[in-house]
């Protein structure tokens, strides 16, 4: 039997996985484009997020540590594959695999797609936090150690970017 | 904020589908916190053996499954060099290997022929089995090519390719970069998505495609599901499983994965390209699975002009031996399968394999477990095209066991005994430990056997015992059609001759000359490669009881694989490679 004190730290535990796997989820998905790299990253990600999970003082700040969780282990895994480049090139080879929309889309949305192959390093990470893992601008200031007003101002930038790519991409400028 | 924009951010995002399956089943093992070991808990013991009893008996009922992760590669050989010619397309349909080639038609090779079927040649051909036919499309029209008539029949003509079987009355094609459905008793058609290279899974009801380099699965409900990065999608027979090709850095392999999309694995092991590093050794395309068995096939090409091979790779859930660790390393360096015997290599180097002299077979003797470990030793037989050339090497394979295989992490040349004319006179020594010692020459040999005056001692080899050594006597004359070649043993230790059989030259093989010789592991049966005319040809002879067993035109045998040799034959351009059993004639193809 468990003791009070670990049921409700467990019951805690499960209810942020049903919470925050989906954000999770496709944050990883967006940055590495394939299925099984995914699951043993997301596995690896609530592994880690499970043994550590007692020692979080500010539960309220889970899904912004569960999202960094998942942005070193992202970096890990792909380190440990030998074949890929070390440093800040890790970071570049998953930002530059464009993700698969499995459903069919419209001209706007493949538009997009492809318009984001285009953004920087940062202004892809931003736009996944951001978007794909539905975080607040204060969550991604404390994993990406950045001014919250800065975040704000490039997603701003990156998002009037996107809108001309996506323009150039249909013809209409 | 551009709100269009991040309204259709948010839009793409509600796109990437979750795995609810993969969810739940991470989910349930965080509900599983124990407080002690749970085998220590005594119901848990029964529980577990009622568990291990069900198992075995639902299993034993049912065909198993192996995930596509615990499949080792059994075999690699390419046993298909397209040579001058271009496969457009191949499929391998109720046992059979039907290849279509560039300009010629569409040939059937099956139990020893390649026979050529139909002149109409195909863009594309399906490898699903369906009693119907196969399924191919030339110049964008569909045709179902029946098995037993080998008659094609147009079904439709459109701009199709890659049709499909999704069922004995509906297919799918490829059409201008989407995937249609066509219901056959109407010839309607109805569009199913973007895509190309459609494979069904009947049991699964999902239809496994290539959208912008990834592979997709779709499913009965219409939902999509990106599998992998990679492209030329083939779904295998059973359905289990299905293969793709995938670049990676420049560097393309095949790779195996199953439908339920539980679990990967790279099929081959291609290296990158030591001068041009952004692409590998080889290029791989358009794998293709076995109609019966977990093999695939796939098409290789190491860049270099007409170097397009047929690979077969065999799959198995049982790992191999050390032992046959070895015996695959040596077949792959024989047939020049460098990417398949580096990757049974620790540190592989660079090159493997040269033009002379060469293997023509090998025989693994022994496997010893020494700590971790495991030391196989193993002969190996070299030749020199045309040449009094022959040595025998015992290597020292030491392996190391890794995950599912073995690694051959050393090899050292233990000992090796040669036969040469080293000073190009006609005198044979056999060299060893770098002592030479002389054994006989042309002088010594019976005159009456020699004939001519322009005569040479030419391929020869040594029986397995080292007792004998069976040579060849090579006439060489300007006059045309009249030189033959003469085999003799000699015995070591009696130092005797003795004739064992002269090949005249005839209208059908002219100016014979002796390719090289090589000798099975039982030292009954020599393989002669001749070359007589244009055409290579092989002569098998009984040596106990001299005797010609067989001859095969247009061939050439490669090595000895224990008692089979494995020839390569010629068809106009191409060639096949099979096994020759000479005890029972049995000819058996890859």
């Amino acid at each position: 039997m468990l003791s009070v004190g670990e049921k409700h730290l467990k019951d805690e535990f499960i209810n942020i996985y049903d919470e925050f796997f989906d954000d999770v989820y496709r944050y990883v998905y967006v940055k590495t484009s394939n299925k099984w790299d995914t699951e043993d990253i997301v596995s690896e990600t609530f592994r880690k997020a499970f043994e550590k999970w007692d020692v979080l003082n500010d539960k309220t700040g889970a899904k912004s540590w569960l999202l960094a969780i998942a942005r070193n282990t992202v970096i890990d895994y792909y380190r440990r594959k030998k074949h890929l480049p070390m440093g800040d090139d890790v970071e570049f080879y998953l930002q530059s695999q464009p993700f698969e929309d499995p459903f069919e889309q419209s001209a706007d949305l493949d538009c997009l797609k492809q318009s984001l192959r285009h953004l920087s390093k940062e202004e892809y990470e931003i736009t996944n936090l951001r978007y794909f893992a539905g975080l607040k601008f204060k969550e991604m200031a404390a994993i990406l150690q950045k001014a919250e007003d800065s975040l704000r101002v490039k997603a701003n930038r990156l998002t009037k970017k996107l809108g001309k790519l996506v323009k150039k991409c249909l013809g209409e400028i | 904020m551009d709100p269009e924009i991040e309204k259709q951010l948010r839009q793409l995002r509600n796109h990437i589908y979750i795995d609810e399956t993969f969810k739940q089943s991470l989910r349930k093992d965080f509900l599983k916190k124990r407080k002690k070991p749970i085998w220590k808990m005594p119901w848990v013991a029964v529980s577990a053996a009622a568990i291990v009893f069900l198992a075995i008996l639902i299993t034993s009922f049912q065909v198993e499954h192996t995930n596509a992760s615990s499949l080792n590669v059994a075999n690699s050989i390419s046993f298909f060099d397209v040579g001058e010619g271009e496969i457009t397309a191949y499929s391998h349909y109720q046992g059979n290997l039907y290849v279509s080639i560039k300009n010629k038609g569409i040939y059937l090779n099956s139990s020893g022929d390649f026979e050529k079927i139909t002149t109409l040649t195909a863009d594309s051909m399906n490898s699903s089995v369906n009693e119907e036919g196969l399924l191919l499309t030339n110049g964008g029209s569909i045709y179902i090519l029946h098995p037993t008539t080998k008659a094609a029949e147009e079904i439709k003509a459109g701009s199709y390719s890659h049709p499909a079987w999704k069922d004995s009355k509906t297919i799918f094609a490829e059409k201008n970069n989407t995937i249609v459905e066509i219901d056959l008793q109407t010839l309607k058609e109805k569009q199913v998505t973007e895509g190309t290279m459609p494979s069904y899974i009947k049991e699964e009801k999902k239809l496994v495609f290539a959208r912008d380099g990834a592979i997709i699965l779709r499913d009965r409900n219409g939902r999509e599901t990106k599998a992998d990065d990679g492209t030329d999608p083939a779904v295998s027979a059973q359905g289990g499983y299905f293969s793709y090709v995938k670049e990676e850095e420049g560097v393309e392999n095949v790779w195996i994965a199953d439908t339920d999309l539980k679990t990967r694995k790279k099929a081959t092991a291609n290296f990158v390209n030591a001068v041009e590093r952004t692409k590998g050794i080889y290029q791989y395309s358009l794998p293709v699975w076995h109609s019966a068995a977990n093999s695939l096939f796939v098409l290789k090409n190491n860049g270099q002009e007409n170097s397009v091979k047929l690979m077969k790779i065999s799959l198995s859930d049982k790992e191999l031996t050390a032992s046959a660790t070895v015996e695959r390393f040596l077949q792959a360096l024989i047939v020049r399968d460098d990417d398949y015997a580096k990757s049974m290599m620790d540190n592989p180097p660079e090159f493997l394999t040269y033009s002379n002299p060469y293997q023509i077979g090998f025989e693994v003797l022994n496997a010893k477990i020494d700590g971790d470990l495991t030391n196989v030793t193993a002969k190996v037989y070299w030749t020199y095209t045309a040449n009094p050339y022959y040595k025998i090497s015992a290597y020292e394979f030491e392996l190391v066991k890794k995950e599912h295989h073995y690694v051959i992490a050393k090899v050292t040349e233990k000992d090796a005994k040669e036969l040469a004319d080293l000073e190009n006179n006609g005198v044979i020594e056999m060299i060893k430990s770098d002592q030479k010692e002389k054994l006989f020459s042309i002088d010594d040999v019976p005159k009456e056997w020699l004939g001519r005056e322009n005569i040479r001692i030419s391929s020869l080899v040594m029986d397995p015992d080292g007792e004998k050594i069976i040579f060849s006597l090579q006439e060489m004359t300007e006059r045309p059609n009249l030189s033959g070649v003469t085999f003799i043993e000699y015995d070591l230790s009696a130092k005797t001759f003795k004739k064992l059989i002269r090949l005249d030259p005839e209208n059908s093989r002219n100016d014979i000359v002796i390719r090289h010789l090589s000798i099975d592991p039982s030292g009954q049966y020599i393989a002669a490669d001749l070359f007589s005319g244009e055409q290579p040809e092989v002569v098998i002879f009984d040596i106990k009881q001299v005797k010609q067993v067989a001859n095969m035109h247009g061939a050439a045998s490669v090595f000895w694989q224990g008692e089979q040799l494995i020839i390569e034959k010629w068809h106009e351009n191409q060639s096949t490679l099979y096994r020759f059993n000479p005890q029972t004639g049995e000819k058996k193809y890859f």
